[in-house]
C-alpha cells in the first residue's frame, strides 16, 4: 500500500526488487515492430558514432524471419561491428534501468530501450559479444517465461572460444516470437527498410554506417529539394530555395543523472542534486528548404537528436499559438491555399533537446525546444496581415522568409513550380520525385523540374513578325532564320565538296541538338495491352520539321532504340502560329498513334488519347475542381493586388460595394473563425480578402483609374481619351474576373467548351496582373 | 552477340572499364543493393565516361548495358572471392585457402600442392604426412554442393576424411534451426563440419586486386 520504495523502521528494511515478471511486461509497451529494431540498432550506433570501428564499415546487420517461416524456429538477428562489450558491461545492459550512455549525449536514453524491445519481439533472447583481442564469445540468455517461473534473475554466462582474436561485434537472436510480431516482422520488410531508410537517413548518409536488412542495405530516403542555389524574388526580394542553419546556443552544464540543463559554475544539480555535471556545447543546426514537389502530406521539417530522426515531417512549425492565450488551439498557416499541399521541408538537428522514452516526441515544454522554435519559425504568425493584426512586425525568421516566397504553387519560376505552360504539373514533378528516390541518373539534380518551371513561361508561339512584313529581302530572313551564314562570309565554297545529303539519324540528331525537351509531356506511356514506351518529345524553334518522306509537317514521331520513342514538334508551324492548335495536344496525338501503329490497334486514335491523359498525363486535367483550384489562387492574388489600393479608403470603397455584398463578406469572415475585431479588419481594408468577386468586379468597375495603369492590372486606362476604349479595358477585365469567379465558385457550367473559356480567361487576367509587390 | 560485340573493343580499354565498374560497384556496396537500384546504375554506368562511353564507341548503349550486367557484373561476387573470369578485378573479401585449412583442421595443418579448386572450393591438406583431409568451403546456401563434393571425394579416395566450412557473414548468420540440420546431415555423411565468420568487409575506396 505504501507508496514508498523503501522503508526504513528502524534497522529493518524491505527488499523491493520486482518480480522478473516485470521484464515480460515491459513487452506490453506499445512499440511498432520498426521502434523494437530501432532500439537495438541505436544502441550499436551510439557505439559507432563514439568509436567508429578502424578500417570497416560500422555496420548493423538485421535477419528477419521469412516470409512462410515457422513461427517456433524462427529468429530476429541484430548484428553489429561495433567494439564488443565486456562481461560487466553486458550484465548492465541486459539489465533493465541501467545505461553506460552518458545520458544525454547518446540515442539510447533510458537503459530501457533493450529490455522493452527484445520483451516485444519475443520470449527469449540471446546476447553475445566479444571484443578484439578477447579469447572468447561471452553470451547470456533471458528466457522470459524461466525466469518468471523461477522468480530468479539470474542467468548463466557461456563462453565460446574465438578462432580470429581479432573479431569484435556484438549479436543479438530473439526467438520465441510473439504471433503478431512474427507476421509483421516475416511479411513488411521492405516497409520496415524503408522506415529504417527514413529515420536514419542523415547517418547513413553522412556518417557513412551501414544498415542491411535481410542482406540488403538500407537505404537512405534522400530530401528531394532545388539545389542550393535557386531562389524566387518577392517585392525585390531574393529568397533562396535552401536556407542554411545553424544556431549556437550559450554552452550550459548537462545533468548526467537526470538531463536537467543549468548554469556554467554549479557544482550539483538544481533538480536532482546529482553531481555528475558535464559541460555541453548546445546547437540548433542544419537547413529548411523547398521540396521540387508539393504533397498533402509528404512536406514538413523533420527533427533529429544525434542523427536519428524523432519527429518525421514534423507541420507544427507552420502553426501559430497565441501565448497570451493559454490554452488557444494553433491555427494552421501552411499550406492553406488551394491545392492546400506543402513543399517546406527541413532537417533540423537539436542533439541538446531531451526526448520521450518513445523517442517520438521532444520535450515540448523545455526552454531549449521553445528557443529552437523561435529561431527557426520566429514568434508571430507567419501570414503577414495576420501577424500585423496580432501586433507583430513581418516574420522574418527562416520559415516565415520560405513562406512568403514559396507558399504559393502557381506555375512557373516566379515560384519555382513546374508547369507545362497551362498549369501547374504536381503530379509530374511527384512522379520525378520517385524516379530521383530511384537513383535515376537524370533525375538527380532538379534540372528537370527548373526546365518545366522555365518552360511554362516562355510565351507561347505567336504568329512571328516575318510572316506579317516581309523584309526587305525576303532571300536574307529566310537566312538568318535558317541560321545560313552569308553568302560573302562562307568559308571559300568551291573547295568544299557538295554537302552529303543529310541522313535520317543526322536530322533526327539535328532536331535533339537544336530542339528543347518538354518535360511536362515526356516520360513514360503505357496502357495495358500495349507496350511501354519512353518518350521524350523536343520542341523546336526556328527549325524546319520534316518527316521521312521529307515533308513539312507540325509533329514527327519516332521509334528509336528499344522502348525510346522521340516526338519532334515545331513549334513555329502554321498549325500552331495561324490556327491556335496546341502543341501538347498534337504531340500527345502522335504519341498514340505511334502506339496504335506499333500494337496494329484498330482503337481510335481519340480513345488512346484519352486513356493517355487518363493514366499518364493527370496534371492536364480540366475537371472543375482542378480548374477550380487554380481560380482560387488568382483571385487571392488579385484581391491581394488590391489591399493596398483599399486600404487608401477602406470605407468608402466598402459603400460602393451595397449591401448584399456586405452581408457576404462578413459571413465569409465569420465562417473562417478568425479573432481579430471585424471593425478592425473593415477599418483596415482587410476586408477585400473575403469579399465576394462580384464585388471585387463591381469596385474595378466603378473606380478603374485606382486599379489600372501598373496599380493592378497593366493595362492603360487614364491614358485614353476616348470614353469609348476607356470602357473596352474596364469591360476585358472585368469579363475574365466573372469567368474566373464562376470558376472559383464552381459556378461554371461543366461543359467543354465552358471550362476551356474559364480556363482561357485565368491565363488571360494572370497576363493582366501587374508585377505589383504586395506584402504576403 | 553481346561477346561478339566486346570482343571488338581492345582488351587493355576491357580490363580498364572492368576495373573502374568493380571500383564502383565496391564504392556503392552492390552486394547489397536492391534489384531497383542495380537497375539504375547499370543505366547510370551505360553513361559513365569511363565505363559505358568507352563500350559504346564499339558497341549500341543497349548491348553495352546488357555486356555490363552479363558479363562483370555477373561476375562480380566471384571476382571478390579470388575467381572466375575477372579475378584479377575482384577486391579480395573471401577467406583464403590456408586461413580455413587452418580454421578446420589446426594451423598444423599443410595444404598439398596443386589441389586447390574452385566450384565448389575445396583443397586436400594433411597433418603432419599422417592422413589427407578433404576440406570444401562456401555459404550455407551451398550446402548440399559441399556435401556433393566431400562424397565424390572419399568415393574415389576412401582412405581420405573431409571436412566441410560453411561461411557466414554479420548480414548472413546460419539460424539455429539450419545448423542443427546441417550438423546432423554432415554427420550422417561423417563430414567434420565447421563455420567461419568473415569479419565485416570494409566498404574499400580503392579497387585491385589485394592478395
Amino acid at each position: 500500500m505504501s507508496s514508498e520504495p523503501r522503508v526504513a523502521v528502524g534497522e529493518e528494511t524491505i527488499d523491493v526488487t520486482p518480480h522478473p515478471r516485470l521484464l515480460a511486461v515491459l513487452g506490453d509497451i506499445e512499440f511498432a515492430p520498426w521502434q523494437c529494431l530501432a532500439e537495438l540498432i541505436d544502441n550499436a550506433f551510439d557505439d559507432f558514432l563514439t568509436a567508429p570501428p578502424d578500417g570497416e564499415t560500422p555496420t548493423v546487420a538485421i535477419s528477419l524471419p521469412a516470409r512462410g517461416s515457422d513461427r517456433r524456429d524462427a529468429q530476429v538477428w541484430i548484428n553489429d561491428n561495433g567494439r564488443g562489450m565486456s562481461l560487466d558491461h553486458l550484465s548492465g545492459a541486459v539489465s533493465a534501468g541501467w545505461t553506460s550512455n552518458a545520458r544525454y549525449g547518446k540515442l539510447g536514453l533510458f537503459g530501457m530501450g533493450f529490455n522493452i524491445a527484445t520483451a516485444r519481439l519475443g520470449n527469449t533472447t540471446t546476447v553475445r559479444t566479444t571484443r578484439a583481442g578477447d579469447p572468447d564469445w561471452i553470451s547470456v540468455t533471458l528466457d522470459l517465461h524461466n525466469m518468471a517461473a523461477n522468480a530468479d534473475f539470474e542467468v548463466p554466462v557461456v563462453r565460446e572460444p574465438k578462432d580470429d582474436l581479432s573479431v569484435h561485434g556484438t549479436e543479438i537472436i530473439i526467438s520465441g516470437l510473439k504471433q503478431e510480431q512474427h507476421e509483421a516482422l516475416s511479411r513488411q520488410q521492405v516497409k520496415i527498410r524503408r522506415v529504417l531508410g527514413d529515420v536514419y537517413s542523415y547517418l547513413l548518409r553522412e556518417k557513412g554506417f551501414s544498415l542491411l536488412v535481410d542482406n540488403t542495405a538500407v537505404q537512405p530516403l534522400l530530401p528531394c529539394v532545388w539545389n542550393h542555389d535557386r531562389a524566387v524574388v518577392v517585392s525585390g526580394e531574393r529568397i533562396p530555395a535552401y536556407i542554411p542553419i545553424d544556431k549556437q546556443l550559450s554552452p550550459l552544464l548537462a545533468c548526467l543523472d537526470c538531463g536537467r540543463w543549468q548554469d556554467l559554475g554549479l557544482t550539483r544539480c538544481e533538480e536532482c542534486g546529482g553531481s555528475n555535471l558535464e559541460e555541453r556545447e548546445r546547437r540548433v543546426t542544419g537547413w529548411l528548404g523547398i521540396q521540387r514537389y508539393s504533397h498533402k502530406t509528404d512536406f514538413g521539417v523533420d527533427f533529429l537528436r544525434n542523427g536519428r530522426k524523432i519527429l518525421v515531417r514534423d507541420l507544427s512549425l507552420f502553426s501559430w499559438a497565441d501565448p497570451n492565450e493559454p490554452g488557444a488551439r494553433p491555427i494552421p498557416e501552411y499550406p492553406i491555399e488551394v491545392p492546400n499541399e506543402g513543399r517546406i521541408v527541413g532537417e533540423i538537428h537539436l542533439d541538446h533537446v531531451r526526448v520521450n522514452y518513445q523517442k517520438n516526441a521532444f520535450e515540448y515544454d523545455t526552454p531549449e525546444w521553445k528557443y529552437a522554435v523561435r529561431v527557426l519559425r520566429g514568434d508571430g504568425p507567419l501570414r503577414p496581415q495576420f501577424a500585423r493584426s496580432m501586433g507583430y512586425d513581418t516574420n522574418e525568421s527562416p520559415i516565415g522568409l520560405l513562406f512568403t516566397g514559396y507558399r504559393r504553387l502557381d506555375p512557373g519560376l516566379r515560384r519555382l513550380v513546374p508547369g507545362d505552360g497551362k498549369t501547374a504539373i504536381h503530379q509530374k514533378a511527384r512522379d520525378w520525385a520517385e524516379l530521383f528516390r530511384k537513383g535515376v541518373a537524370d533525375y538527380q539534380d532538379d534540372t528537370v523540374w527548373y526546365e518545366a518551371a522555365r518552360q511554362h513561361d516562355i510565351p507561347k508561339p505567336t504568329v512571328p513578325p516575318e510572316a506579317t512584313q516581309p523584309s526587305e529581302d525576303p532571300e536574307l530572313d529566310a537566312r538568318t532564320r535558317l541560321d545560313i551564314p552569308e553568302p560573302g562570309e562562307a568559308t571559300p565554297g568551291p573547295i568544299d565538296p557538295p554537302p552529303a545529303r543529310e541522313t535520317e539519324e543526322q536530322k533526327q540528331q539535328r532536331y535533339r541538338t537544336v530542339g528543347q525537351v518538354l518535360p511536362d509531356i515526356s516520360g513514360e506511356y503505357s496502357l495495358p495491352n500495349y507496350s511501354t514506351w519512353n518518350v521524350t518529345v523536343y520542341a523546336l524553334s526556328g527549325t524546319e520539321l520534316l518527316d521521312n518522306n521529307e515533308q513539312h509537317v507540325p509533329v514527327y514521331a519516332q521509334g528509336q532504340r528499344g522502348p525510346e520513342v522521340h516526338v519532334f514538334v515545331d513549334l513555329e508551324h502554321p498549325l500552331f502560329t495561324e490556327f491556335g492548335s496546341d502543341p501538347r495536344e498534337h504531340a500527345v496525338l502522335s504519341i498514340a498513334e505511334y502506339m496504335r501503329e506499333r500494337r496494329g490497334s484498330s482503337a481510335a486514335v481519340s480513345s488512346i488519347v484519352a486513356e493517355l491523359k487518363d493514366r499518364c498525363l493527370p496534371d492536364q486535367r480540366v475537371t472543375p475542381s482542378a480548374l477550380a483550384a487554380i481560380a482560387h489562387s488568382l483571385l487571392a492574388r488579385v484581391r491581394d493586388a488590391m489591399r493596398p489600393v483599399i486600404a487608401g479608403n477602406a470605407e468608402g470603397f466598402w459603400s460602393l460595394i451595397g449591401a448584399d455584398d456586405h452581408a457576404a463578406t462578413e459571413q465569409t469572415y465569420a465562417s473562417e473563425g478568425l479573432d481579430r475585431a471585424w471593425d478592425d479588419v473593415r477599418a483596415a481594408g482587410d476586408w477585400i480578402s473575403y469579399a465576394p468577386v462580384t464585388s471585387v468586379a463591381r469596385l474595378i468597375g466603378q473606380r478603374p483609374g485606382d486599379f489600372f495603369d501598373g496599380k493592378v492590372f497593366r493595362a492603360s486606362y487614364a491614358a485614353f481619351q476616348d470614353s469609348h476604349a476607356r470602357s473596352l479595358a474596364v469591360s476585358r477585365i472585368v469579363g475574365y474576373l466573372n469567368d474566373v469567379g464562376l470558376l472559383a465558385e464552381r459556378r461554371a457550367r461543366p461543359r467543354p467548351d465552358d471550362l476551356n473559356r474559364a480556363r482561357l480567361s485565368c491565363r488571360l487576367l494572370d497576363d493582366e496582373l501587374a508585377e505589383v509587390s504586395t506584402d504576403e | 552477340m553481346t561477346r561478339a560485340d566486346s570482343r571488338r573493343v581492345p582488351p587493355e580499354q576491357i580490363d580498364a572499364v572492368v576495373k573502374a565498374l568493380y571500383t564502383e560497384a565496391d564504392r556503392l556496396d552492390w552486394e547489397h543493393l536492391s534489384p531497383q537500384r542495380r537497375t539504375a546504375l547499370y543505366d547510370t554506368w551505360v553513361t559513365d565516361p569511363q565505363i559505358g562511353a568507352v563500350l559504346t564507341e564499339f558497341m549500341s548503349a543497349e548491348t553495352a548495358r546488357s555486356w555490363i550486367k552479363d558479363g562483370p557484373m555477373k561476375e562480380y561476387r566471384r571476382a571478390r572471392q579470388g575467381a572466375g573470369r575477372y579475378a584479377k578485378f575482384g577486391s579480395r573479401q573471401g577467406p583464403t585457402a590456408a586461413q580455413i585449412v587452418a580454421h578446420a583442421l589446426g594451423t598444423e595443418a599443410v595444404i598439398m600442392d596443386g589441389t586447390v579448386g574452385v566450384k565448389p572450393f575445396h583443397c586436400v591438406a594433411t597433418m603432419n604426412g599422417a592422413g589427407s583431409t578433404f576440406v570444401a568451403w562456401g555459404e550455407a546456401r551451398n550446402f548440399r554442393h559441399l556435401v556433393w563434393a566431400a562424397l565424390s571425394h572419399l568415393t574415389d579416395n576412401p582412405t581420405d576424411s573431409a571436412a566441410l566450412v560453411i561461411i557466414e557473414t554479420m548480414a548472413e548468420p546460419t539460424p539455429s534451426a539450419d545448423k542443427a540440420r546441417q550438423e546432423s546431415i554432415a554427420q550422417r555423411c561423417s563430414l567434420a563440419l565447421k563455420y567461419y565468420r568473415v569479419a565485416n568487409e570494409r566498404r574499400p575506396t580503392a579497387a585491385g586486386s589485394e592478395q
